[in-house]
């Protein structure tokens, strides 16, 4: 048994440890543009959540308490998004549009939240209406660039 | 089949589909149909055989041997041999209970809004109340049979029509249509949360702590089958509800908050709340199986007495090591890592760890002095073998994956 371990499984350990390394450094290249376009997926799916948590406490599937912690949640990641934008050495034409809409998403979310817990039913529709158009616009952008990449 | 044997068989299908679930299915099935739709399912039907097999065998060769896992390759195979797969499985048994405590934590922020963090210790707490004050049938049953509130996972599934062509077409293995790089560390993640090492071993000794004998084998091979192939329909049904749901959307699921709304839609009302106790109910059976397998594995490892129907002061060490193993697990829940990202490096853990789980485990299984008659057929070796060159693949491709599928 122990021969096995050391016999069989060694060489089988460096073949699979070397692919592993291959494997990695072929993982590891991405251009600016391509990491941009890959938060602002994550932006996107961000604000989806918010608009899909506004839509649902309008129809009191969820309580107030789970839109703010969503919010909370959603502006954590979101303004982190905004900072890779900020650094990132992406063309200005896809960078700076997205570094605009992700703080106007990060503003949404704190509207639609501020409405939610003063019970403000059309001022979360308003914060839906916005954060569907804010989805589209960025859809557009990374399909845009995307296509380019 | 006498009448204690059918409730027992009766009973072992319902806690094995209400025991399937947990925080890994959670999170991986909810994240691949979200991003890949329907397109990941093959991954789960594939890691549902082979886990319908490892958990056969290792019922099996308790009821044989009456010795559990660990208990027998130490003796067996020696006590360096299996060093090694031992402290892996530690490991990995310390990550999966964290990512489970974890899961309870995000369910009861859900419910009442407070920080993760704060949850982490009153958990840990009601965890280890569980195991100390309850019989080892109480736990299996009250926490699989509590599980079966998943079940909405597949009513909301049935509810939503999705196409079946469809389903079907994601049953086979594909090439991604997009993003390959996530395909795979997700395809790697899924399988690694089906086949969780803890499962079969903490199976192995539960089959020793209910006194199966030979007789049981067709019990073990009924629960085996109905019980896990019922079991995976949960999580197939939130890989379907994710995928009619969040993926149209464009929600990906980077954090539970995205997740929690998927049950809205079927069920307007209650989805939040069903979502929550699924996820609460799930994560606590699991966290306290994991508690109790990491205890036994270490107590048969080392020779010390175990069991959980024994008073704790006949088997002090075993207690103290579910003791350790809650405390030290939540303290990453208290000091703020992310549940889910916890179980996602989880599962594909799991998936590397596998060739040291199963090569022990399959030299045991062929050993005719051990098991004569009851050995493992040409049917099962294949599948085990299967598994090993499969985990052996998922080793080396989820170390790359996990670097930069889980970043």
């Amino acid at each position: 048994m122990w021969n096995f371990f050391s016999q069989g499984l060694r060489p089988l350990l460096r073949t699979a440890l070397a692919v592993a390394a291959g494997l990695c450094l072929a993982c590891s290249s991405h251009s600016p543009e391509e990491k941009l376009l890959d938060t602002a997926q994550t932006a996107s799916s961000w604000i989806a959540t918010l608009r899909m948590t506004g839509e649902q406490w309008g129809a009191n599937s969820v309580p107030t308490s789970f839109v703010k912690t969503t919010v909370k949640a959603a502006r954590a990641d979101l303004e982190k998004e905004a900072e890779d934008a900020a650094e990132s050495k992406a063309p200005p034409e896809l960078r700076d549009p997205f570094h605009q809409m992700v703080t106007e998403a990060e503003s949404a979310g704190d509207r639609l939240w501020r409405a939610a817990e003063a019970n403000d039913r059309p001022g979360v529709a308003r914060e839906v209406g916005r954060l569907a158009a804010l989805q589209a616009g960025l859809d557009a952008l990374r399909k845009r660039h995307g296509e380019g990449a | 089949m006498n009448a204690k044997k059918a409730a027992t068989l009766a009973l072992g299908i319902l806690t094995s589909v209400g025991g399937f679930f947990d925080v890994g299915n959670i999170a991986t099935s909810v994240q691949a149909g979200a991003v890949f739709r329907l397109q990941l399912l093959w991954p789960l039907i594939l890691g549902t055989i082979l886990v319908i097999f490892l958990v056969e065998m290792s019922g099996r060769f308790a009821a044989v041997t009456r010795q559990a896992l660990p208990d027998a390759i130490r003796t067996h195979l020696g006590f360096a041999a299996w060093l090694g797969p031992f402290l892996i499985l530690s490991l990995v048994h310390f990550l999966v209970l964290g990512a489970e405590i974890g899961g309870i934590c995000f369910a009861l922020h859900l419910i009442t809004g407070l920080p993760v963090p704060f949850w982490a210790l009153p958990v840990a707490a009601l965890t280890w109340l569980f195991l100390w004050r309850t019989s080892f049938s109480a736990i299996e049953n009250s926490t699989s049979l509590l599980g079966l509130v998943t079940l909405a996972f597949v009513v909301a599934a049935w509810l939503h029509h999705p196409p079946t062509g469809q389903i079907l077409a994601g049953m086979l293995p594909t090439l991604p249509h997009h993003d390959p790089v996530r395909y795979w560390f997700m395809a790697v993640s899924l399988l690694g949360a089906v086949i969780s090492p803890y499962m079969f071993y903490f199976y192995s000794s539960g089959a020793v702590e209910d006194k199966w004998d030979d007789s049981y084998i067709g019990v073990n091979r009924g629960v085996a089958f109905i019980g896990m192939g019922f079991g995976s329909v949960i999580s197939l049904a939130a890989i379907v509800v994710a995928a009619v749901v969040l993926a149209p959307r464009g929600i990906q699921v980077d954090d539970y908050h995205q997740a929690a709304l998927m049950l809205t839609q079927a069920f307007p009302f209650w989805g939040f709340v069903l979502f929550a106790a699924s996820m609460a109910i799930a994560c606590l059976g699991a966290a306290v199986e994991v508690a109790l397998s990491m205890a036994y594995t270490t107590a048969q490892t080392f020779g010390w007495n175990w069991g959980e129907d024994l008073d704790p002061r006949e088997d002090t060490r075993f207690c103290l090591i579910y003791t350790g193993a809650i405390l030290g697990s939540a303290l990453l829940i208290l000091f703020g890592v992310d549940p889910l990202k916890l179980t996602l490096l989880t599962m594909a853990i799991n998936a590397a760890v596998l060739p040291f789980i199963a090569i022990p485990f399959l030299l045991l299984m062929n050993d005719r002095k051990l098991l004569d008659k009851h050995c493992n057929g040409w049917i099962s070796n294949g599948i085990t073998l299967l598994t090993v060159l499969l985990s052996i693949v998922l080793a080396v491709v989820s170390i790359p994956l996990l670097i930069k599928g889980g970043s």
